[in-house]
C-alpha cells in the first residue's frame, strides 16, 4: 500500500523518533512503514493521519479498484 | 524502499556504512561463533568432529551461532557504543537505544538459552551425566520462555506481526515436515532421531523468522 507518511512527517518537521513516541511504536515500525514494509493496523495508521492532519485515505492509498458490475 | 536506503547508491556512504557494519558483524560473530564451537568440542572431550554424529554437530553448530548472535545482542544492549556502530542511520534517535536495549537484551538471553539447550543436547547421551544435563536443559527452556514472554510484552506492532507471521510460516513447515516424516520413519525408510526432532522444530522457527525480520526492515 502507498502512503504520503514520509512527506506529510517531513512537512510537519519532525523525525521518525518524534512520530513514533507520539503514536506509541518504535521507530523501527514508522520505517517499515515509510518503505512499504509493513501496512499498519488501523489504529496506528488512524492515529498518524490524525496526527499530521489528514484522512486516512490521503495519507494511505491503496490503487484497487472494484470491478464494474454488469 | 526503506528511508536510509534512498540516499544508497553505488559506492555511497550508506552503502560503505552497511557492508562496513556487515564486516564489522561477520568478524564479530566469527570469532565468537569459533570459541563458543572450541570450547564445546572442548567440553565435549573430543577434539575430533568425526566422533559425533551429523546431529550432534548439527547441534553444535545451532549452538555456534546462537551463541553468537545471542551474545552480540547482549552485549549491545549493554552497550550505547556497540548499539550504535550496528544501528546507525540518517533517523536514527539519541533515545532510541533506551528503548531498544531491553529487547535486545530478552531476544540475546532467549538465543543464549537455547546455545546452552543445544550444547547440552551435543553431549552425547553414554557420555553426559544426566542428573546435571536435564535440569540444564529444562532451565534453558525456562529462560526461553520467560525471554520470549518478556519480548512480546515489551514488543510493539511491528514486532508482534513479525513474530506471528513466523510462528505461523513456522508451525506450517514443522506439521508438513513432521507429518512426512512420521510415516517415512514408520515404514523403516528413515530413522526418528530425538535430537533430529528438536533440530528440525527449532531451525523451521529460526529461519522463516530471520528471513521476517529481514523482510520487515527490522
Amino acid at each position: 500500500m502507498q502512503n504520503q507518511l514520509k512527506a506529510l512527517r517531513v512537512a510537519k518537521g519532525w523525525s521518525q523518533g518524534e512520530l513514533a513516541r507520539r503514536t506509541g511504536v518504535t521507530r523501527q515500525t514508522i520505517n517499515a512503514v515509510e518503505g512499504d514494509k509493513y501496512d499498519p493496523s488501523l489504529p496506528l495508521a488512524m492515529r498518524c493521519a490524525r496526527l499530521l492532519g489528514v484522512p486516512v485515505e490521503t495519507l494511505f492509498t491503496d490503487i484497487w479498484e472494484p470491478e464494474e458490475e454488469g | 524502499m526503506s528511508e536510509s536506503s534512498t540516499m544508497d547508491g553505488p559506492g555511497g556512504p550508506d552503502r560503505r556504512r552497511r557492508l562496513a557494519r556487515l564486516a564489522y558483524g561477520a568478524f564479530v560473530g566469527g570469532v565468537m561463533g569459533f570459541t563458543l564451537t572450541a570450547l564445546a568440542l572442548q567440553w565435549l572431550g573430543t577434539a575430533a568432529p568425526a566422533t559425533l554424529t551429523l546431529f550432534q554437530g548439527i547441534a553444535l553448530i545451532i549452538t555456534a551461532a546462537t551463541g553468537a548472535i545471542g551474545g552480540i545482542m547482549v552485549a549491545m544492549s549493554f552497550s550505547r557504543r556497540l548499539y550504535n556502530i550496528e544501528n546507525q542511520s540518517d533517523e536514527s534517535d539519541p533515545e532510541e537505544y533506551g528503548d531498544a536495549a531491553p529487547l535486545l537484551r530478552f531476544a540475546g538471553t532467549g538465543l543464549l538459552a537455547t546455545a546452552v539447550q543445544f550444547a547440552a543436547l551435543a553431549l552425547p547421551p553414554e557420555r553426559g551425566a544426566g542428573d546435571i544435563v536435564l535440569p540444564l536443559i529444562m532451565a534453558a527452556l525456562l529462560v526461553q520462555l520467560w525471554a520470549n514472554w518478556q519480548l512480546w510484552q515489551r514488543s510493539d506492532e511491528l514486532r508482534r506481526a513479525v513474530t506471528l507471521e513466523g510462528a505461523a510460516i513456522a508451525l506450517a513447515a514443522i506439521i508438513l515436515i513432521i507429518s512426512l516424516w512420521a510415516p517415512l520413519a514408520i515404514y523403516g525408510h528413515v530413522g526418528f532421531d530425538p535430537l533430529a526432532v528438536v533440530i528440525v522444530i527449532t531451525l523451521a522457527n529460526l529461519v522463516p523468522s530471520l528471513w521476517i525480520t529481514h523482510r520487515r526492515g527490522l
